[in-house]
Formats: structure tokens, C-alpha cells, sequence
């Protein structure tokens, strides 16, 4: 027995039967095989499952699908137009942003909606704005580095 | 020096746990110095834990942290700098045997040394510290001068002393009928950018374009019986093997074009990407042999096979020896016990420096895994019952963008003298420096003796309010 759900991602409207349980992720790589979105922790700790909700960043492991009724989710497969990077995923790769990739799409994700907030953050606010996601490559420095660039970008 | 070391190895043997606080750590307690006599004894213990392996540097933070917390200790008893008491003990004739089974071939100690401490601004320490107590903050300088056994290993070497597994590398250079290059290799890239530096390496060698070469790494199917990524190892022997590969590649090009020229191929030289003969203009193309290797209809088949396609297999004759300083500066609230690192500074030797962007990455993660190891990760287990405490990041502290600074990096160069690329390798060096020199920055800021890693919050308070005590 499902319930069901209507919800728009990446533009795109999707109606579905699921499970009560069913977590916004689950529904994302299972049910729309977008698997850009990537679960690192399960817990809300690691953010790698960062998307868009309605515009606000939020860890898609710690969601159900059923709580983003009407919603309007947006996935980092969702971000560009076509084959163009967007201008964060173009300065992640620019500024060597990512080494092994599994956190990107989350940090992308928290970036873009940082890009919302402020114009022109310190390098210590945007420290701040992606604590809630963690990279164990980098060393988080080439990152601020291309959050920085994409936000001047995107300006 | 005398060195007695219990390891934990967790409940049970992994695969190489016996040899990380052993070949990997106690070989390298010489440190970057000429302590002429070394006895390390190391005791192996079953513990209750998970099973112990090789994590980033692997025995060799353990041993940088033994040695650079005794120089540390031992400058501040003898009313010494930590740079003087390095400094008169350098190692600065090459080669130099170790009491403790190594050889280095080469390195520049004071070089990275002298660099890091112009980064850091040592000489504006004092006054910062001064500026600090004025707001009842604790400032602290600390050093690392560390060096690593990297490009593991000789297998040779690694099995005399008990480490029994084959430890070369293997690397295939398919050249194809259009002059564009496959290259398959045993070294898998999960992050390190191999794609990247390995088609560098390639097209600099056959003066073709970085576009032009495709690298396959970690299908078995298709690549040939390779090692792997550990041991700041992919391009010191990884890439010697592709290297060694392209030297069969152009050795057999340069009889092809011999052929095509009509000249003997000892008249032939490859050099940006084509064949000349020496002292003329007479040349043929590289993709012009490639295509003559497929389409055999002018060519030597009495002597040479079609094809241009090549493997070969390398074991390194010695390890290779990064080595560098890092400099940490910490400012601790007493009050609270937290720890800023307000600058880290790396100056590292890691040979010849293909890609340099790569090579800072690589150095900015190692830092922050080193960092991590010194003030936030540790595996907590519960004494009474033995359950894991830090099973999830709740709990377990990694560290986060807000943790850390921007880092200071550079580097100087003294080429290996033993791989034809002449580097050396950089995945761990951060990790393997820094423990060291986080914590003695903090023994510094406390005016204390020692403190255990991970240095928390609580256990920085409570070393600060002994200290005050």
C-alpha cells in the first residue's frame, strides 16, 4: 500500500505510489535514478546528500519523500541547462574543488544556495556555510577557493 | 636513541597490520638527523578493537611524531630553538645509510626548513604571542621536520625485512594507427588526479597533446596485473613503469622510421614529437610511424613485428624520500579549552613537480587529515564493554571546513635520483608531518611537557588549568 506524492524535480512534475517510509533520497536514486545525489553518513552528519528544497538546502537522507508534497526539489543533475556547467560546478572544476567527488554534489548544492544569501562572504563565512558538509580529500581549501569564484560568477 | 613501541593490531591480523609499526615506522626514527645509534623494539598487541591497516602514511606519522616531539622536548630542556637543535643535526651528505636500514639519496633539509619558517613569519612570533596574552589567549609555535619512505618499495627490500609481497608496477602504452595513446595502468585513481598526470607525463615524452591520451586505471579486465595507489607511490613507480613503457614505445618507433628514411636507426633521435635524422631536417612524424606500425606495407617485417604496443614492469631499486617542514601556530583559550590553528605552513620536498596544481591538493588534504589526527578523530570504545562510541560523525569528529585555516604551501626541489622522472611523491606528506607539529605547538601555548592526542577541548582545559596550577 503506497501513498501517494506529487513533487516537481528538476522542472520536471513526478507523481508516485510509495512506501510511507520512503526517504526523499531513496525516491531520488531509486525511484528517479538520479543518483547524483549521493549518501555518505545516513545520519544528516556528512551532507553529501545535500539538495534543494523549495530553495533551501536540505540532507535528503534525513527527509521523507511524503514531507516534500507540492514541493519543488532541485538536484545537482538539475542545475546546468544541457551540457554547460553551471558556473559553481564550472569553478569547482577550474579551482580543483574535488578529488575523489563523492562530496561534491552536496557541496555544489549548499553552494548554490549560499550563492542566494550572500554576495560577497569572507573566506571564513563560507567556512561556516558548508560546515555542514564534509570533505576528506581536499583539505576544504581549493573549495572555498571555488565557492568564492562561482559566487563572483554567478553575480 | 632507544625506542620502545607497543602497537595495537585490533582483534585480528590485517592484511599488512604487522608491518605499519614496523618496516613503516621503525626504518624511519633517523628522522631528517644523524643520531648515529638507533634500537627500536616494537611489541605487536591483539587488542579488542577493529583491526588495524594502513591509513594515509601509515608508521610514518608515528614515527615523525616519536622523533619531532623528542627533538621539540629536548631543544626546550637544553634552552634551544627547535630549528637550531634540527639544523646542527641535519643529514647533509647523500647517500646516507641510516642506522636504521634505509639509504636517502638526496634532499635540501635546510632548505624546506629556512622556506617554512619565512612563510610562518617566525620572526613576528613573539610579538603575536604578546598580542595574544593581552586578550588572555595562549599563542604556540611548533615544528615538524619530517621525511617518508615513499614509492613502495623495492620488493626486494620490503621482503628482507618481512614484508613478503611483490611491490613493482606495471604500465601498458597502446600507441594507435592515428597517434593518439592509450595508456593502461595499474596505479587506480580514486581522486588523485592519475588521468591527469600520468597523460602529462605521456604527451610531454611524445610530444603529442594531453587530449590525445586516454588513461584506463582499476578495470581488471583490462589492465595488466598492477599493485595499486598507496605509499605516495602512483607516479614514482606507476609512472616509472609507463615511462619505461614509452622508452620501448620510441625505441622501436625510432627503428620504423629508420626504415621509412632509409638510414640506420642509431642516426635517428625522437625529440617534440618526431623522428629526425641527427645533424638534419629529415623527419617523420610520430603519428606517421604509428600509422606505418598498422599498415605494414613499407616496413621492416624481417626484423620487427607491426604493431606499436608496449608493457612494461617496474620494481624500484630504493625507496624514494620526500621530506619537508611544517610549521604550526596555535592561539588556545584557556577558559574553554579550543584550539585555533590560526597558520599551517608546509614547505615540502617532493622531487620533480608534474602537476603542480594536483600536487597542493594532494599536500591541503593530508594536512587536514594530520590536523584531525592531532585535535578531533579518535575511535572511542567503551572500557567496560568494548562497544564502538564514535560509530557515527556525531560522535566522531571529523574535521570541517570551519576547523581549519587556509594553508600556507610551498615547495623546493631536489630531483630522486633513482626513477627517470625524478619524484618523489606527495599523497601523505601532509598527514605525516603535521601531527607533530600541531602538538608541539600546543605543549608550546600550554608550557607543558606532553598532551594526548586527540588534543580535545577538555583535555586541552585540563592541561591548561594544570599548567596555571
Amino acid at each position: 500500500m503506497g501513498i501517494p506524492v506529487a513533487l516537481t524535480v528538476n522542472g520536471q512534475s513526478v507523481t508516485a505510489d510509495v512506501e510511507p517510509r520512503t526517504l526523499l533520497v531513496t525516491f531520488l536514486r531509486e525511484h528517479l535514478a538520479l543518483t547524483g545525489t549521493h549518501v555518505g553518513c545516513d545520519t544528516a552528519q556528512c551532507g553529501a546528500c545535500t539538495v534543494l528544497l523549495d530553495g533551501r538546502a536540505v540532507k535528503a537522507c534525513n527527509i521523507l519523500v511524503v514531507q516534500a508534497q507540492g514541493a519543488k526539489v532541485t538536484t545537482i543533475e538539475g542545475l546546468s541547462g544541457g551540457d554547460a556547467l553551471h558556473p559553481m560546478q564550472a569553478a569547482f572544476k577550474q579551482h580543483h574543488g574535488l578529488q575523489c567527488g563523492f562530496c561534491t554534489p552536496g557541496m555544489v548544492m549548499s553552494a548554490v544556495e549560499l550563492a542566494g544569501r550572500m554576495k560577497d562572504p569572507t573566506d571564513e563565512q563560507i567556512r561556516e556555510a558548508l560546515d555542514g558538509n564534509i570533505c576528506r580529500c581536499t583539505g576544504y581549501q581549493n573549495i572555498v577557493k571555488a565557492v568564492k569564484a562561482g559566487l563572483a560568477n554567478a553575480g | 636513541m632507544r625506542v620502545d613501541t607497543k602497537a595495537s593490531m585490533g582483534a585480528y591480523l590485517s592484511t599488512f597490520a604487522s608491518c605499519i609499526p614496523t618496516i613503516l615506522y621503525a626504518t624511519l626514527l633517523a628522522g631528517q638527523y644523524t643520531t648515529p645509534a638507533i634500537h627500536a623494539e616494537v611489541t605487536a598487541v591483539f587488542t579488542n578493537t577493529a583491526p588495524v591497516d594502513a591509513y594515509r602514511g601509515a608508521g610514518r606519522p608515528e614515527a615523525t611524531y616519536v622523533v619531532e616531539r623528542l627533538v621539540a622536548t629536548a631543544a626546550r630542556e637544553l634552552g634551544l630553538s627547535q630549528d637550531e637543535l634540527s639544523r646542527r643535526n641535519f643529514i647533509r651528505t647523500f647517500p646516507y645509510a641510516t642506522p636504521v636500514a634505509l639509504t636517502y639519496d638526496i634532499g635540501d633539509y635546510d632548505a624546506c626548513l629556512e622556506g617554512a619558517m619565512k612563510m610562518a613569519d617566525v620572526a613576528g612570533f613573539a610579538a603575536r604571542k604578546a598580542e595574544a596574552a593581552k586578550r588572555g589567549r595562549l599563542r604556540g609555535l611548533g615544528y615538524s621536520s619530517y621525511i617518508e619512505a615513499c614509492g613502495l618499495a623495492p620488493s626486494n627490500i620490503a621482503g628482507a625485512l618481512g614484508a613478503r609481497a611483490g611491490l613493482y608496477e606495471a604500465g601498458e602504452v597502446r600507441v594507435h594507427p592515428t597517434g593518439k595513446v592509450t595508456v593502461f595502468t595499474g596505479s587506480h585513481s580514486h581522486g588523485q588526479g592519475h588521468e591527469t598526470t600520468f597523460s602529462q607525463v605521456v604527451a610531454d615524452r611524445l610530444g603529442i597533446g594531453v587530449d590525445d591520451v586516454d588513461v584506463v586505471h582499476g578495470d581488471t579486465g583490462r589492465i595488466p596485473f598492477g599493485m595499486g595507489t598507496y605509499g605516495s607511490r602512483s607516479l614514482a613507480v606507476g609512472g616509472t613503469a609507463i615511462v619505461k613503457a614509452l622508452d620501448k614505445i620510441v625505441a622501436k618507433g625510432r627503428k620504423i622510421a629508420a626504415h621509412l628514411m632509409e638510414v640506420s636507426d642509431t642516426d635517428v633521435e625522437f625529440k617534440d614529437g618526431r623522428f629526425t635524422v641527427k645533424g638534419t631536417d629529415k623527419h617523420v612524424p610520430f603519428a606517421q610511424v604509428a600509422l606505418t606500425a598498422y599498415v605494414p606495407h613499407n616496413y621492416p617485417l624481417d626484423k620487427l613485428e607491426p604493431g606499436l604496443d608496449e608493457t612494461a614492469f617496474y620494481d624500484p631499486t630504493n625507496f624514494t624520500y620526500p621530506a619537508g617542514t611544517h610549521i604550526c601556530e596555535v592561539e588556545v583559550d584557556p577558559d574553554t579549552g579550543v584550539t585555533r590553528i590560526v597558520s599551517f605552513t608546509a614547505c615540502d620536498d617532493f622531487g620533480n613537480i608534474v602537476n603542480p596544481m594536483i600536487v597542493e591538493g594532494q599536500v591541503h588534504g593530508g594536512l587536514a587529515q594530520g590536523i584531525g589526527q592531532a585535535l578531533l578523530e579518535g575511535c572511542v570504545y567503551d572500557r567496560e564493554s568494548g562497544q564502538l562510541l564514535t560509530g557515527t560523525y556525531m560522535d566522531y569528529a571529523m574535521p570541517r571546513a570551519d576547523d581549519l585555516p587556509n594553508f600556507k604551501v610551498d615547495t623546493r626541489v631536489t630531483a630522486c635520483t633513482h626513477n627517470p622522472l625524478g619524484v618523489k611523491g606527495c599523497g601523505e606528506a601532509g598527514a605525516i608531518g603535521s601531527p607533530a607539529a600541531v602538538i608541539n605547538a600546543l605543549c608550546d601555548a600550554l608550557s607543558v611537557k606532553d598532551i594526548e592526542m586527540p588534543a580535545t577541548p577538555e583535555r586541552v582545559w585540563r592541561a591548561a588549568r594544570a599548567a596555571r596550577a
